[in-house]
């Protein structure tokens, strides 16, 4: 193992901002023996609050593992991760129950929302089952930004691929979460649908201050972001400040090698 | 959230759900109609009871202590009408249930079997008796009265005369009059007939009055227990019984056969919900398997497994609930369905009222919601243990702590029932205390086989394979998913295992009974004829075996005359043979000594002879049932204890020498050697002329009815569990259908890559017959496993060795799996006919 190529990767940050979530020399591995897999390998790494990160790398690098781990639904097999500056690696599962319910949002590239409960109902899910109420105006603010007042009272079925999206959206910002974690969440949407989705995350996270951790396979979508994360073999190997399709595309092509 | 979640949940999965209730809908209607039915019975004879001792203020009886032959006589009554403070008096006599029968106009007798027939002694005392005369004359000496009921169902006449059957022959007696009993004539199908009080005696075989009935002052009434005694002291023997205690009596007697009624819809009731707690956790564990994803969800979004808990038992609750509420005016429709089978049957039911009790709805709910929620109990805390990341995971299940969790349960279990049975058996201590051992130890064991069953599935099915593997491709996915998913096919397998496993055990232990009774009649009965009262219980009188004697065409003749005594304190049931005839009759197997004197000897049980150590020579001071006493000294022991139940055999000379009164319980005689065919057949016909409550048979006609009787016994078990097997169909049935939905793109894709529907339909109905053979197979093994243990629990002279009915045993295997074929077809119909394209894009 190469720790000097690791301690060269640690990703520089604004000494001056918050930090939403971070990770120290995370690792995971799955299976023993001929099945073992390292997901993650000694990775060091920091979300800024109220910026937009997106994480990049190839199918298999770990991407969703990572993710996984700092939201706190999967167990690192070493090291820790904190939300803010709360050490989540060892709490209970009782206590991470409550930490996803009032301080992180979650939006998937697919099966976001419960199909027997409206529109209206899958946004408000968390706070309900919290015992809070959403503010109104707040609601009909979010509502109104992914621009779905008048589909408010549709159940999934009834919505478009999209539609559903900008649903999952809503409710990830709802609660005012302190962090969204977001996997490909615009993977299965065609691109001007996509666009229309990454928009309103940015538009969260300039108007609203929201902090959001994005997994992307696309270029185009981590150039929404504010700085890109690179894994590769369950290490972050690069980043980026402000990207561009253009440039996020190079470090990619260099990934490979 | 998670109440509307509840609800919705509900809505969506309705149909899912429908078929599951069914069960407890059942049970609950068992249930409800038991309670309607009994509390309804209970009002109405409450009402009759009060109509009946209404006018007695006080009750006079004969002590009914043992050594004192109780009776009452005309001088006991003018002694009670001399006490201060009486205003009347009146004996009563009942004779013996149903010895007492009237031919009807149609030249028949009225069925035995059915309700009783009853006769009294008349009075027209007003308030006494509980008969008021409509229409006619009370009867005097060679008349009788009936109740008008029966008159009118069997077409007696005022005026004609008719052949009257007693336990002292044949008699011809003319119908007086017509009489009411109680206020409407209630009597529960039962006919009731009364006599003139002075020839009671003649025509019932009775000794004097049963009870007197008396009336008192108003002033002697106001300080009851005084007039009581007062009444009392001018008897010997007796006890007197205030009209409180009598209502009391009364009522309880009513309640006891109400209470039967109501144990069996209660056993009904009892095995729908066993079957039905198998069948809703199964539904439950599919229907929330479903929807681990969505369940992953709510957790990522915060809920946490409490909640899912509590949604999902909410759902178990609500379908609780519904099935209480339609099970509580099904259970009315039960009691009155069963009014009217009764009615069919000619058990004429009294007219009811309707209660509704407020106890009737709340056990109601509380046991199809309480069902609902044991049995929901287990899937709900599986799933609500799903992790978040369950949502992002599509094959994110199995949890083999589940597994070893089972197994520990079934390794304990089975460890109690071992320790249970073999307590039970080897313990030696009495038949109820052995079954108990036995009843534990069994249900600890099933319910290792049922924690086990599982790990089962995958052997059994392999064994099934050498037959399904040879139907192509269909039986051998049909294996792959019975096999796949083990669990859900061993629970829905154990509906179906609970009721075979009783249909099997009953059957075991009814042909291992069956066996033994063939062997001891073949073995030791060597008398042509034995004749046994069939109806009145009441036996025949000491008088026939004296004629049957007397009859040139017959040979050796004995009765046995049931009776008891007392022996160091204890009262032993006792019959009296004759050891002339005995010895060429029967073959009691006596191994150690023989007859004795006749006067002074008895023989005993080998049970009485092991159990209280008694030899032979030891002479014990018995104390008959008038009071006398004997010396009897034991001569022999004999082994044979099937044909003679009681642990005492003596000869006729001790009771005749003692004036024992006892009538013949049964009698056995043969021909006389070379006696000419047609003087026996002769002497045969007098016989059942003349006495036609009696069953004249040979042994091999008495060991067919006998074995009759068994099976009677076991077809009413068998409706029962034939109750339990039909909701296990319906759960395999519910299973199976919902398993096809789950598997929809799995079926699809069979078919896009060219399964025929017909091979899918093939390809269901096979999964069907593996999971009911599976369950037939395992309940059929565990039926003869626990008749085993009942024949080494039951006395040896019912079941000695275990006898297997392996014909019945297939066929029910066969029907059972056949059964399962047919509960496919609809869920077989529906996988057939999914469309290949949405199957795939769903
Ligand atoms: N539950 C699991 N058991 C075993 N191995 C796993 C499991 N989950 C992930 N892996 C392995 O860990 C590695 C990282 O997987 P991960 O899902 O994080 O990749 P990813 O970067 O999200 O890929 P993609 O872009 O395809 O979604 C892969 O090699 C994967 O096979
Ligand atoms: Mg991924």
């Amino acid at each position: 193992m190469n720790l000097s190529l690791q301690n060269s990767t640690i990703p520089t940050l604004d000494a001056t901002a918050q930090i939403a979530a971070s990770a120290r020399s995370a690792t995971k591995v799955y299976g023993d023996g001929d099945t073992r897999v390292t997901a993650l390998d000694h990775v060091d790494v920091a979300f800024e609050a109220s910026r937009f990160t997106a994480i990049m790398g190839p199918s298999g690098s770990g991407k969703s593992t990572l993710m996984h781990c700092m939201a706190g639904l999967d167990r690192l097999s070493e090291g820790s991760v904190f939300i803010g500056s709360t050490d989540i690696t060892a709490t209970s599962e009782k206590e991470l129950t409550t930490l996803r319910r009032e301080r992180l949002g979650f939006i998937f590239q697919a099966f976001n929302l419960i199909p027997t409960l409206s529109a209206v109902e899958n946004i408000t899910l968390p706070s309900d089952l919290a015992g809070n109420r959403v503010e109104s105006a707040w609601l009909e603010h979010v509502v109104a930004t992914v621009g779905l007042a008048d589909r408010i009272d549709h159940r999934p079925n009834e919505l478009s691929g999209g539609q559903q999206q900008r649903v999952a959206v809503a409710r990830a910002l709802a609660g005012r979460p302190e962090l969204i974690f977001a996997d490909e969440p615009t993977g299965n949407l065609d691109s001007r649908t996509g666009a229309e989705i990454l928009e309103f995350m940015r538009q969260a996270v300039r108007e609203f201050g929201q902090s959001i951790v994005m997994v992307t396979h696309d270029p185009v979508a981590a150039s929404y972001a504010d700085r890109v994360v690179f894994l590769a073999d369950g290490r972050v190997v690069d980043e980026l400040i402000d990207p561009t399709p253009d440039n996020v595309l190079d470090r990619m092509r260099n990934l490979g090698d | 959230m998670i109440a509307k979640l509840t609800i919705r949940n509900l809505r969506a999965n309705s149909g899912r759900f429908a078929m599951t209730t069914f069960g407890v809908v059942l049970a609950v209607s068992f249930v409800v109609s038991a309670f309607v039915l009994g509390d309804g019975l209970r009002r109405t004879f409450g009402d009759l009871t009060t109509d009946i001792v209404a006018g007695t203020d006080l009750e006079v009886r004969p002590l009914d202590e043992f050594g004192i032959i109780g009776s009452l006589d005309d001088d006991d009554v003018a002694a009670v009408l001399a006490v201060d403070g009486v205003v009347d008096a009146v004996g009563f006599v009942e004779a013996p249930e149903n010895s007492v029968r009237p031919i009807t106009p149609a030249g028949e007798e009225i069925p035995g079997a059915g309700p009783p027939q009853l006769a009294f002694s008349w009075s027209d005392a007003p308030g006494f008796s509980p008969f008021t005369l409509i229409e006619g004359e009370a009867p005097e000496l060679g008349e009788f009265v009936i109740d008008f009921g029966s008159a009118d169902r069997h077409g007696f006449e005022i005026g004609d005369a008719y052949t009257v059957l007693t336990g002292t022959g044949r008699h011809e007696l003319t119908l007086s009059g017509l009489t009411r009993f109680g206020s409407d004539n209630q009597t529960l199908g039962a006919t009731l007939m009364a006599m003139n009080a002075n020839e009671t005696d003649a025509l019932f075989g009775t000794m004097g009055f049963d009870s007197i009935a008396v009336a008192l002052t108003d002033s002697a009434r106001a300080d009851i227990d005084s007039a009581a005694a007062l009444v009392g002291g001018a008897l010997t023997d007796v006890e007197v019984l205030t009209q409180a205690t009598i209502e009391e009596e009364t009522a309880a007697e009513f309640n006891t056969q109400i209470d039967i009624i109501q144990s069996i819809l209660l056993g009904f009731a009892g095995v729908s919900l066993l079957v039905s707690i198998f069948i809703i956790g199964n539904t439950f564990a599919i229907v929330l398997a479903q929807r681990t994803r969505e369940m992953g969800l709510l957790r990522l979004v915060g809920a946490d497994a409490n909640q899912l808990r509590r949604g999902a038992m909410g759902e178990a609750g609500a379908i609780g609930l519904l099935a209480s509420a339609i099970g509580i005016p099904g259970g009315i429709g039960v009691a009155a369905g069963l009014t009217a089978l009764f009615d069919a049957l000619g058990l004429t039911f009294p007219d009811y009222d309707i209660v509704i009790a407020t106890r009737t709805i709340l056990v109601a709910l509380a046991v199809g919601v309480g069902v609902t929620l044991i049995s929901a109990w287990w899937p709900t805390r599986n799933a609500a243990r799903v992790p978040a990341l369950a949502a992002l995971r599509t094959g994110a299940a199995g949890r083999s702590e589940t597994s070893r969790t089972r197994t520990i349960v079934a390794i304990a279990l089975a460890a109690i029932g071992a320790a249970c049975v073999a307590v039970g058996i080897a313990g030696g201590g009495s038949t109820t205390a052995m079954i108990t051992m036995l009843a534990i130890g069994a249900i600890a064991i099933f319910g290792a086989v049922t924690a086990i069953s599982p790990r089962l599935v995958g052997p059994i099915a392999s064994a099934f394979g050498l037959v399904f593997e040879r139907l192509g491709m269909p039986g051998r996915l049909a294996i792959r998913n019975a096999r796949r998913q083990a669990g859900r096919t061993a629970t829905t397998a154990a509906a179906l295992m609970i009721g075979l496993a009783v249909v099997s055990m009953a059957l075991v232990v009814g042909e291992s009974v069956k066996t033994e009774l063939g062997s001891a009649l073949d073995e030791s009965v060597m008398a042509d004829y034995l004749l046994t009262d069939q109806v009145a219980d009441a036996g025949f009188p000491t008088s026939v075996v004296e004629e049957l004697e007397a009859d040139p065409a017959l040979g050796a003749v004995t009765g046995f005359r049931n009776s008891q005594m007392q022996v160091d304190d204890e009262v032993v049931d006792v019959t009296a043979a004759s050891f002339d005839a005995l010895p060429t009759l029967f073959d009691l197997d006596i191994s150690e000594g023989g007859f004795g004197d006749p006067t002074s000897s008895a023989i005993v049980s080998r049970s009485l002879a092991d159990e209280d150590s008694v030899a032979i020579g030891d002479v014990f001071a018995a104390t008959l049932n008038n009071g006398a006493t004997v010396d009897l000294a034991v001569s022999g022991i004999f082994d044979e204890d099937s044909l003679i139940a009681e642990d005492w055999l003596v000869d006729v000379a001790v009771y005749n020498t003692a004036g024992v009164v006892a009538s013949e319980t049964w009698i056995a005689f043969s021909a006389a050697a070379g006696a000419d065919a047609t003087a026996v057949a002769a002497a045969i016909d007098r016989i059942e002329e003349r006495y036609p409550q009696g069953e004249l048979e040979t042994a091999s006609e008495f060991q067919e009815r006998m074995e009759g009787l068994i099976d009677q016994i076991l077809s009413v078990l068998n409706a029962l569990v034939a109750l339990a097997v039909v909701i296990a169909l319906i759960g395999i049935a519910n299973t199976l259908a919902l398993s096809v939905s789950e598997r929809t793109r799995e079926i699809g894709l069979a078919r896009a890559v060219g399964m025929s529907r017909r091979g899918v339909r093939r390809m269901i109905r096979y999964e069907s017959a593996v999971i009911a053979a599976f369950g037939a197979v395992l309940g059929v093994a565990m039926g003869i496993g626990f008749g085993w243990l009942m024949v080494e629990a039951l006395p040896a002279s019912f079941a000695d060795a275990l006898a297997i009915p392996s014909g019945q045993i297939i066929t029910l295997v066969v029907i059972a799996s056949v059964a399962g074929l047919l509960a496919a077809l609809l869920p077989a119909r529906r996988a057939g006919r999914m469309n290949v394209l949405d199957a795939i894009a769903s």
